[in-house]
């Protein structure tokens, strides 16, 4: 079985749309996390369908998605897909990137934006943000990527028992990579569409990531 | 409890001490290669301040996971509870 996780905070406008989109291309199992919205995300996820954990507490992007894996693993799910809930990825590549992952035996595939040429990103993002963020992202996770930081995943099961997600903002991404490494779980990059209906995480955001890693190496 | 109270006897006794005699301050200064006893006691209070800042960094950190755990559990359990009824 197919689970998608979409954690959400706040998506009341969005989350029906991402779902119908998702029911349209024949994914029924639908995961959304919701992160202590305020709004009535719980509501519209719940009466859609979908199956909906609530956090009492924001607790941030990463958290729910460890959420959303371990409610997806006690469910039976096969293969999991992290999906955003802004309405940003395209349901259409799902369907390649789990063919891929199962022609290749994989463990994991990465969603990236840079592979085709369908997504339009903002100029100061392709051309300063995200090769800064690689290049970091490289040197923390010691994995060579062309997308440093996208939410769009599939992962297997076997995969999902290796992985856990300690940070709980928005340093998940560089934190899955380098799980993935020391995992030694097969992974690959494949081509997906992100729409920016706005800018999104900007410099400070980059910051912020960078210091969530910092304190983070003094856990444990 | 006998720990507590006789790091507290020590604490104030020194500090009493001081204050009595603040010239023992200086020589204690002068031991550590310090020229006066203020500065020395204002260099001590900046290591504490920054160790103390920086470890109370980690352990709010380490909170922030914890509640993390118990919001995880509560939410898992409840869509549990949901789905058996």
């Amino acid at each position: 079985m197919v689970f998608i996780v979409i954690p959400a905070f706040n998506e009341e406008e969005s989350i029906g749309r991402v779902m119908g989109g998702l029911f349209e291309h024949g994914y029924k199992n639908i995961i959304v996390v919701d992160d202590g919205s305020t709004d009535n995300t719980r509501e519209v996820a719940g009466s859609m369908g979908a199956h909906v954990v609530s956090h009492e507490i924001n607790r941030g992007q990463g958290a729910s998605l460890q959420t959303g894996n371990e409610c997806a693993l006690s469910m039976g799910a096969r293969l999991v897909v992290h999906f955003d809930a802004d309405g940003q990825f395209n349901p259409a590549d799902i369907k390649s990137a789990i063919k891929i992952l199962e022609e290749k035996n994989l463990d994991v595939v990465l969603g990236s934006r840079f592979l085709d040429g369908r997504s339009n990103i903002p100029w100061t993002k392709r051309h300063i943000l995200f090769p800064l963020g690689r290049l970091i992202n490289r040197i923390i996770t010691g994995v060579k990527l062309s997308d440093a930081h996208n939410g769009f995943r599939v992962l297997t099961r076997r995969a999902l028992e290796k992985l856990h997600i300690n940070h709980d903002r928005m340093a998940h991404n560089s934190e899955i990579i380098k799980l993935l490494k020391q995992q030694n779980l097969a992974h690959i990059e494949h081509p997906v569409e992100v729409m920016y209906h706005e800018y999104g995480q900007g410099f400070s955001g980059g910051i912020k990531i960078l210091l969530e890693l910092l304190r983070g190496k003094f856990l444990n | 409890m006998k720990d507590g109270l006789v790091m507290w006897l020590i604490f104030w006794v020194s500090a009493s001490f001081v204050v009595a005699m603040p010239d023992f301050t200086y020589y204690l200064a002068r031991l550590v290669g310090v020229g006066r006893g203020a500065d020395l006691i204002v260099y001590i209070s900046l290591v504490i301040l920054f160790f103390v800042f920086f470890r109370l960094m980690v352990k709010q950190e380490k909170l922030n996971r914890d509640i993390t755990k118990l919001t995880r559990k509560i939410a898992l359990n409840e869509k549990k509870e949901e789905t058996k009824v």
